[in-house]
């Protein structure tokens, strides 16, 4: 009975890697929350402000609010955008924004900048969740525990090329997933309390983990020009990338004394 | 079945008739809200030297300055400009402060009810530019944490409290 069982697991796994989806190498545009022009700052995973070109974004647990900052010191509030509940963070990727939920992953356009509308929703189990899009594909981890509910602790690669039908291309586990950055073929997770993960993704089917710094903590991260900016319980750390030669390496910290 | 039932009962009774009571202390602790005003708030905004980041919440980057949320206090600003050796060189005391972004010269922020915009052309001297008063009110409204009378609950004061409880079935007295 066991070698069925075993050899039907095979024929599971030989059928997942079978799909071929043929990703290239570098996926080009690069995105960090706050795009737009350079003009503009860069926020992390986890923020619920964001800005895209003259309007600035903010979501609560379930309104996202509306500003149009073309006079920049003098913001006028437009609309209320009704979200559901559980929310959580907002990235802003093209001409979308991609809202983090307790329930799942919301794709809001911005045709109409002053009134987001909204295109889809990937539902996941009850968990707190960033997002962070590049080119075809959302990255979003989820995360168990008390005060998010539920029990997963994983990333999900969410295929968004048609943005209506988002659909779940492939799942890995973590431990504790916190924040996450996106830059090329890099991928960076923040553990929590277990520390940072730098993933090589040029091969969405099989991630790679090419570095675990487990005595940090990590909270957030924003990659940028090669510069990974780390926010933890711990401090603020930094360490510079190269996504071609799959290589991290520590620079600096401002110690937090945490209370 | 008739027998059983009224041996049942007549030992029912016993067990009522045995049943002490007793006096005993209950503590608890209480966490009682700490309001304080809008007004107090808005005038406590200021920007001073650096101080030590202790709880550090949300993130943003902007050429070579890094602004980093002490949540629910403020907004701390690091030179970055050689991240060998970022440098820690300024606070904005900002309360009820959770995020943040920036865009040209202007950093926007949240500071309990309000939208607060701050001038960064100058990163050693930030000022408060204008806000949007009372912009989050219904989300702070909606979870319990402001009304128009107190203000804000900007903390928890922890107490602990004792009481006697006399008369009390003891069987209760150890929950």
């Amino acid at each position: 009975m066991r070698k069925y069982i075993s050899i039907l697991l095979i024929l599971l796994v030989s059928c997942e890697s079978s799909s071929d989806l043929g990703l290239s190498g570098g996926r080009g545009e690069t995105s960090f929350s706050g795009s737009g022009d350079s003009n503009t700052g860069i926020g992390g995973s986890m923020a619920r402000f964001t800005i895209v070109d003259n309007y600035l974004y903010s979501v609560d647990s379930y309104t996202l609010k509306s500003y149009d900052i073309s006079d920049q010191e003098n913001p006028i509030y437009k609309e209320d955008v009704h979200l559901g509940w559980g929310i959580e963070t907002i990235f802003p990727y093209g001409e979308n924004l991609f809202i983090g939920a307790q329930s799942g992953m919301h794709i809001y356009n911005l045709d109409n900048k002053e009134s987001p509308e909204w295109v889809s929703t990937y539902e996941h189990m009850t968990s707190c969740d960033p997002v962070v899009v590049q080119g075809d594909y959302a990255f979003v981890t989820l995360r168990g525990g008390t005060e998010c509910q539920g029990f997963n602790n994983q990333l999900d690669i969410i295929d968004i090329s048609d943005l209506i039908r988002p659909e779940l291309f492939k799942t890995y586990s973590m431990i504790n997933p916190h924040g996450l950055g996106v830059d090329d073929n890099c991928l960076f997770i923040t553990e929590g309390e277990y520390g940072l993960k730098m993933f090589d993704i040029s091969n969405l089917e099989n991630i790679e983990l090419i570095k675990h710094f487990e005595d940090i903590s990590s909270v957030d991260v924003i990659p940028f020009m090669d510069v990974l900016m780390v926010i933890g319980s711990d401090g603020f750390h930094q360490y510079n990338y190269d996504c071609e030669l799959g290589e991290i390496e520590y620079i600096s910290t401002i110690p937090i004394n945490n209370l | 079945m008739k027998i059983t039932s009224y041996i049942f009962f007549f030992f029912s009774f016993f067990l009522f008739s045995c049943q002490d009571t007793c006096d005993y202390y209950r503590s608890y602790t209480v966490y009682d809200p700490i309001y304080a005003s809008m007004e107090s708030i808005r005038d406590s905004v200021s920007f001073t030297s650096s101080r030590e980041i202790n709880n550090p919440g949300k993130l943003n980057y902007k050429d070579g300055y890094l602004f980093i949320s002490e949540t629910q206090k403020g907004i701390h600003i690091i030179d970055n400009r050689n991240v060998s050796n970022p440098v820690n060189i300024g606070f904005i005391t900002l309360p009820g402060n959770y995020d943040l972004a920036t865009k040209g010269d202007y950093l926007y922020a949240d500071s309990y009810l309000d939208l607060v915009v701050f001038d960064i052309s100058n990163i050693n001297s930030i000022t408060e530019v204008n806000r949007l008063k009372n912009n989050f009110d219904n989300y702070y409204l909606g979870q319990g944490l402001y009304n128009e009378d107190q203000g804000v609950i900007v903390g928890y004061k922890e107490e602990l409290r004792e009481e006697i409880i006399d008369n009390h079935d003891c069987g209760l007295a150890y929950n």
